[in-house]
């Protein structure tokens, strides 16, 4: 078990749609054997450049940092799978820094 | 026998070298640079004269997260990363804060091209 962390920018989302788009994120996580320290929210705010994603272009979205341990096999299974979320503008995996 | 080499550093000129005894391969550039020497005693924009490594002597731990941070060892106009004779650090922890801002700029946290409107007015490094 590695310690990682998943920084996602979600599209900005209605109240009625985060938990959904949260709540699919951390399926995705635990369906791949992770466990889930934490979740926290950044905010909602304007993207530092437009992104592209889903065939559409972004200038606003909600940062949440995913905080997890997870087998280092499931990584790849992991973002391919965060990535097909149509909510998701961009996610990166990185290694934790913190112990 | 030969005074010591002075290298000049200045981010926006190149490297200016200047020899005190004059030799064969420096008698030109010596006097092309005698006329520059007033300029050159002028403190340019750029220059930080801290003597002190403001990250080491405060045991800061930076990360991708923390673009606000990230974004005083930036350029305010440009956006690119200054180098170590601004910023004052140590080889280590100049490697290790470009490549946490290349992190943050890719994961979307950092723009690429410019500081963000809300740090402008931030405290500067020098």
């Amino acid at each position: 078990m590695v310690h990682y962390e998943l920084a996602v920018i979600f599209r900005t989302l209605g109240k009625s749609d985060l938990p959904a788009a949260l709540r699919s994120a951390c399926g995705t996580l635990l369906a791949q054997g992770s466990i889930v320290r934490e979740m926290e929210s950044r905010g909602e705010r304007r993207l530092p450049y437009k992104m592209g994603a889903h065939k559409e272009r972004f200038t606003h979205g909600r940062y949440v940092i995913f905080d997890f341990d997870a087998p280092p096999q499931s990584v790849g299974l992991i973002l391919s799978q965060i990535h097909q979320n149509r909510d998701v503008i961009r996610a990166s995996l990185v290694k934790s820094e913190s112990p | 026998m030969c005074s010591p080499l002075l290298v000049l550093q200045r981010p926006y000129c190149l490297t200016v070298l200047r020899r005190s005894c004059p030799s064969v391969h420096s008698h030109s550039r010596q006097q092309h640079t005698s006329g520059r020497t007033s300029l050159l005693d002028k403190k340019l924009p750029g220059v930080n004269d801290c003597p002190h490594n403001c990250l080491c002597s405060r045991e800061v731990e930076f990360s991708y997260k923390n673009p606000r941070f990230l974004s005083q060892f930036v350029s305010s106009q440009t956006g690119m990363i200054l180098p170590r004779n601004i910023t004052k650090l140590c080889m280590k922890k100049q490697r290790r804060l470009a490549s946490t801002i290349k992190r943050a700029r890719h994961m979307g946290f950092m723009p690429y091209t410019h500081t963000q409107e809300e740090y402008l007015s931030d405290a500067k490094l020098y």
